[in-house]
């Protein structure tokens, strides 16, 4: 029995590395991005100084590393070309005796943390390019690194969520745009949800994006969860992960009862 | 030429218009994200803020103007964005055979339904932007829209012509695109000061919204001539850079692409 558990778990960690591998073997693919990453941490970096600069409690580096662990996390969030991909094999591992939600979903992960570490190279070039020692930046992305498989658990769960939505209306590529504006302004991707007027800030403090993104970040720069302790965090964090699973699983059963394979 | 270019919109409309409901989706989820990007500005960088609030009709004329071009292209002539990844894949050829400028059958080869989203967003800017200012403002902005226009379609030829000479261009050509896209989404002249300022300066953001706001901004018929010359001198220097770029054109063989 044991035996088993270890192939199914040796199983889905080798899709896992896979897909890793798959992500830093083709790094054109995400070239553009990558070409385009330090254009967006400059902008925003600027658009945070003469915007919010006189009111925060960020100092301008350690915006600029926000920026740069945010924008990392949320260029390589939610993704059309993952989800189409999972739904691409459907029919064919519906016949496997394994989990077509496990099989995706390690694979999702494995890619999404090999695409999530290409960048790290680069942030690395960046924070010396600002001014921030190299030891600082260092402690920097040994914490980002840290918190990555954790964030990547759910982003790979978001993603797979949407997959399995796509099996059952077939067609969700035109909601990726708008849900992923929804974590970019209700996260605090750009600006840190300490600058957001007191009203706003209470009530996005509460909602799932805010500990996907303006959190971490948090953590990483000033060491502590803001408004909330280690604790709290995990459960709403362990709560967002079971809610995901529980709408993936029903939505997975309710897709198997209305897939139509097209062609034949 | 306008005739083709007529024939060509009216065809893909037509073609959007036989899937309503996928059409319908694709308008609605550009709105709706549009409308969201422009709540998440007010919310980040406005609510609360009074110091900064003054800038808010400039970032809502500046996106005003740039959604509705970015659309305008986009919708009527969205084979432009894949100018280079056409010309490496080898479906540029096709073009080439034609009695028409190839330029122009690459442009019009493509209709993307999500831009009229964006179009519609671009208006809706401008309709808000009335209670923030006033007519005449408005007015200016539409004036502004074809330099702009102008602007930006030099940048998509430029920047696709870019495949001509260099392998991966394709890459190049959608970052020159997207990162004008988005420095000219936000309002970089406001808030980009020193070196970088100059720099700024020597990008396409220039023509794409510096001039034409600042046009807008101080209402001078100088500004206004100014900008229309200089997105003038860059469409037409774009249109003579693919035309020399062309004649360096190679076309791929199959086992080329494959060892690719």
């Amino acid at each position: 029995m044991s035996c088993f558990r270890q192939n199914i778990v040796s199983f889905y960690r080798n899709i896992a590395w896979f897909g890793f591998c798959e992500q830093l073997g083709s790094i054109a693919s995400a070239m553009t991005g990558l070409m385009i990453f330090p254009f967006f941490v400059f902008l925003m970096g600027a658009l945070w100084k003469g915007f919010n600069q006189t009111i925060s409690t960020f100092s301008f580096n350690e915006v600029i590393v926000y920026i740069t662990i945010n924008e990392m996390l949320f260029i390589t969030f939610i993704r059309n070309s993952l989800i189409g991909k999972s739904t691409g094999n459907f029919t064919l591992l519906l016949a496997r005796p394994r989990s077509w939600i496990g099989i995706n979903f390690a694979n999702v992960f494995g890619k999404t943390i090999g695409n999530r570490l290409i960048y790290i190279p680069i942030i690395i070039v960046l924070f010396l390019l600002y001014g921030i020692s190299l030891e600082k930046s260092l402690c920097y992305i040994f914490k980002i690194l840290l918190f990555l498989p954790l964030v990547t658990v759910i982003s790979s769960l978001y993603n797979l969520f949407l997959a399995v939505s796509q099996l059952r209306w077939h067609q969700v590529e035109y909601v990726v745009l708008p849900l992923s504006k929804i974590f970019l302004v209700f996260g605090g991707v750009f600006v840190p949800l300490i600058d957001y007027a007191e009203n706003y800030r209470k009530i996005l403090l509460y909602l799932p994006p805010s500990d996907l993104f303006f959190q971490p970040a948090h953590y990483i720069i000033k060491g502590s969860f803001y408004g909330m302790s280690t604790l709290e965090w995990c459960i709403k964090i362990a709560i967002q992960i079971l809610v995901l699973i529980f709408f993936i699983i029903k939505f997975f059963n309710s897709s198997k009862k209305h897939y139509q394979s097209y062609g034949g | 030429m306008l005739k083709l270019l007529g024939i060509a919109i009216k065809s893909h409309w037509d073609a959007h218009k036989s899937n309503k409901v996928n059409f319908a989706s694709a308008v609605f989820s550009m709105v709706i994200n549009n409308t969201l990007f422009l709540y998440g500005l007010w919310i980040m960088l406005f609510a609360g803020k009074t110091f900064n609030q003054h800038l808010f009709p400039y970032v809502l004329a500046l996106l005003g103007l740039v959604n509705t071009t970015w659309g305008i292209i986009n919708f009527c002539a969205g084979g432009l964005r894949n100018l280079a990844t056409n010309i490496e894949n080898g479906y540029f050829e096709t073009a080439l055979g034609m009695p028409r400028h190839p330029l122009l059958l690459t442009a019009i080869s493509a209709s993307n339904p999500i831009a009229l989203g964006d179009i519609l967003q671009g208006f809706i800017n401008m309709i808000i932007v009335v209670f923030f200012t006033n007519y005449i403002f408005v007015l200016k902005m539409f004036i502004s829209l074809i330099a702009v226009l102008l602007a930006f379609i030099a940048v998509f030829i430029i920047a696709g012509s870019m495949a001509f000479i260099l392998e991966r261009g394709s890459y190049l050509s959608r970052f020159i695109i997207d990162a004008t896209f988005y420095l000219s989404g936000y309002p970089t002249d406001k808030i980009v000061t020193g070196k970088a300022r100059c720099l700024l300066y020597l990008t396409p953001v220039l023509f794409v919204t510096i001039l034409p706001m600042n046009a807008i901004e101080k209402s001078s018929v100088l500004g206004f001539i100014i900008t229309f010359l200089a997105s003038l001198f860059l469409f037409f220097g774009s249109i003579i850079f693919f035309n020399q770029l062309l004649k360096k054109y190679k076309s791929s063989n199959i086992v080329g692409i494959i060892n690719e």
